[in-house]
């Protein structure tokens, strides 16, 4: 499962992460969130973009894999 | 590859010289400032008094109980440049900047949202967090697909 996780605050930042997005799945997907977003008036200046580690992106599988168990019912 | 970026928001609605109020923009900056209204028991109106109680009329505007000036907001006709409109003389600076704050954070979660079910999102889990340290609170956003 994919997810887009927001942060929004106060002072206009936000933070965007995305989950579980394969190769540049995830840039074509910020680019479509941002095209929308400014065609309903929001314009989201980068500031900074990071990929994850593979550390990351290993444990994000690792509990995508545990909740699908979980959900399966399995031990 | 997944990744996590940062960015500063600005809210620009969409230029509609002729009809302003038809345009999706300002319906979502009208449902950002029926949220505030309801938040802070205050009530939407098109004007805003200054110290002296001279009234600048607006787009659309915000009064409450603890800001009965207001804060209002004036779209740029040619450019949808939006402008906060607001008299913070005699110790109202606080207030006047939260009420604003919270404006611009309700129209960019609300447009996060409708991006988000447009690209096939469920967005299930909509949370705030307060932070204490800096008595900010912070919308949280889950989509799934």
């Amino acid at each position: 499962m994919k997810q887009v996780k927001a942060e929004i605050n106060k002072d206009g930042k936000i933070r965007i992460e995305f989950i579980g997005f394969r190769g540049n799945e995830c840039v074509e997907e910020r680019e479509r969130l941002r095209k929308i977003m400014q065609d309903l008036g929001v314009i989201l200046e980068v500031k900074e973009i990071r990929r994850k580690t593979e550390q990351e992106i290993l444990s994000e599988l690792k509990l995508s894999g545990e909740k699908t168990r979980e959900r399966l019912g399995v031990a | 590859m997944s990744e996590i970026g940062s960015y500063k928001s600005r809210i620009r609605v969409q230029a509609c010289a002729s009809n302003i109020e038809a345009s999706p923009s300002f319906e979502i900056l009208k449902k950002s400032l029926e949220i505030v209204a309801e938040k802070h028991r205050g009530r939407l109106t098109n004007y805003v008094m200054d110290s002296v109680g001279r009234k600048t009329y607006c787009d659309i505007a915000i009064v409450t109980p603890s800001f009965s000036r207001g804060v209002g907001i004036k779209i740029d006709r040619e450019t949808g440049e939006v402008t906060f409109l607001y008299d913070e003389y005699g110790g109202f600076r606080s207030i006047a900047r939260k009420i604003t704050e919270e404006i611009t954070q309700n129209y960019v979660a609300i447009t996060l949202i409708r991006a988000m079910k447009s690209l096939g999102y469920h967005v299930e889990d909509v949370s705030h967090v307060k932070d204490m340290s800096k008595e900010r609170e912070t919308i949280v956003l889950v989509g799934r697909i």
